[in-house]
């Protein structure tokens, strides 16, 4: 079946045409059903999830009209797995695929105290997109596929030809780097 | 803030980021690359299986040869200490040179499909390249293995003449502006080595990078590539943006007319000009870099291999 155009797509979910959910699931399907299995480790917990976030496309266009489908879509689906995972947590249920990418997360914290902290976060997130904008593109990649995809290390190894040290390497001195970059922007001491 | 707070907040870096990391998963793009074929040789070489296979096939050949009797010792005129050779059927030749050992004849060729690599790069025990932040240790065998099979500049012409379209509008929907496109007519490959545990000096002739230009300014690094199993079909994958791409570009300008030479060090880049000039483009300080090159007067020369050089 020959896959139909974001722009098509979109103009389905306004014209309410519910074929527009089987095009998503058609050309989307795998890369929402990675991104909510890497977050939640379990096949049937990412299925559930992906299905919420097809819904969720559904619901938010219209008055949504994203010109490309992949990051709109994924950045739902990672929301609402990243909302599973913390409700499985809680209830101490589920294997953590993302874990461990907390845990190197922990490592870049700003530990400045604020009062306001959503002023903090702002200040945060524009660190981090100038960080990113300074990163040569292989790089860029590896640490957004480990920290917003949530990957396996031994995956992006696997995509980048590389050994898993290497990877775990770039990605210790990225997040080394992005530290000293938050410092410098006064996030960090 | 916490680890899951920090992650959650990374879900609002740029959709251009979130694209450009984007693995093909959607149904055209797995079909367009055959993921599984392509999963399962990437695995199998970052698996270190290559190398063990390598090294069993040398160790065969070296028993073979001693018992032949033909183990040459060291030859005090030329500097030569050991030479084997595979026979053709195994497509493997790895040759130790003369100590200097630099240069395009110390290049050998290894035959498709077998991954070659020498026993002596980088390793996390040594203590110079050990722990996080390692810088490999540049192999004491100089010997420059080509691996892969070459995409030349004849076909990679003939490949953009069909594909720069496409590629263009997938940067454009990754927001780089392009008005005047082009590529360079030539491209240019690494030498490696510390990328793979135990890699020696080695040059993927199947990995291939074209600069991409919009008029003057460098917008994109396409690199060419071709896996192995799949009939010589050439794929690309463009690399962009940031301030990284700017002093590439610049970089490059500066050396117009020099044949720079292209080097990769575990997952260090560098560019090497005949001048003794050198640069990151990640914009690593000179210090470090150094670090990478120690004790070696002219890395140039030690690195020097015609299919990872690029006159711009």
């Amino acid at each position: 079946m020959k896959e139909t155009d974001d722009a098509k797509i979109v103009q389905m979910c306004w014209e309410r045409s519910e074929r527009a959910l089987s095009a998503i699931a058609e050309k989307y399907g795998r890369f929402c059903m990675s991104i909510a299995r890497n977050i939640l480790g379990s096949a049937e917990d990412a299925e559930e999830c992906v299905n919420d976030s097809y819904l969720a496309v559904w619901n938010s266009i219209p008055p949504k009209r994203p010109s490309t489908l992949a990051p709109f879509l994924g950045r739902i689906t990672r929301n609402r797995a990243l909302n599973m995972y913390k409700q499985h947590h809680a209830e101490k249920r589920g294997g953590y695929g993302l874990d461990l990418v907390l845990e190197e997360l922990e490592e870049v914290l700003p530990s400045r105290e604020s009062a306001d902290s959503e002023l903090l976060e702002k200040e945060f997130m524009e660190n981090v997109q100038r960080f990113l904008s300074s990163l040569p593109p292989e790089k860029r990649r590896i640490f957004v596929r480990r920290y917003w995809y949530a990957d396996s290390v031994k995956d992006i190894a696997a995509a980048n030809g590389a050994s898993e040290n290497s990877i775990s390497v770039a990605l210790h001195r990225m997040r080394k780097d992005l530290l000293m970059y938050l410092e410098k922007g006064g996030l960090s001491v | 803030m916490n680890g899951e707070r920090i992650f959650e907040l990374l879900g609002n870096i740029d959709d251009c980021w979130i694209l450009e990391a984007q693995e093909p998963t959607t149904a055209s793009e797995v079909s367009a690359l055959e993921p599984t074929m392509k999963e399962r040789l990437r695995s199998f070489y970052a698996s270190g299986w290559p190398v063990a296979i390598a090294a069993v096939l040398l160790m065969t050949m070296g028993i073979g040869v001693i018992l032949k009797g033909t183990l040459r010792n060291k030859d005090p005129e030329t500097g030569v200490s050991v030479e084997t050779h595979a026979t053709e059927e195994t497509h493997v030749m790895v040759s130790q040179v003369n100590e200097t050992g630099a240069g395009p004849n110390g290049v050998t060729e290894a035959g498709p499909g077998v991954f070659d690599s020498t026993p002596d790069g980088g390793t996390e025990t040594d203590p110079k390249s050990g722990g996080a932040g390692m810088i490999p240790k540049i192999p004491e065998d100089r010997t420059i293995v080509l691996t892969g099979d070459l995409i030349t500049d004849e076909e990679a012409a003939v490949y953009f003449e069909s594909e720069m379209r496409f590629i263009c509008e997938g940067l454009r929907a990754m927001g780089v502006s392009l008005t005047d496109p082009h590529v360079s007519s030539t491209g240019y490959c690494y030498v490696q080595y510390g990328g793979y545990e135990g890699e020696g000096l080695t040059v993927h002739q199947n990995f291939r990078d074209y600069l991409l230009y919009d008029g003057e300014e460098l917008v994109s690094i396409v690199t060419l590539f071709r896996i192995q199993g799949e009939d010589g079909r050439i794929h690309n994958s463009p690399a962009f943006g940031g301030e990284w791409m700017k002093g590439y570009g610049e970089w490059l300008a500066e050396h117009k007319g020099q044949e720079l030479l292209f080097v990769r060090a575990g997952d260090a880049e560098f560019i090497l000009a005949p001048n003794g000039d050198y640069t990151n483009p990640a914009g690593m300080e000179k210090e470090e870099i150094d670090q990478y090159f120690e004790g070696i007067a002219y890395p140039y020369e030690i690195f020097y291999c015609e299919a990872a050089t690029y006159t711009p």
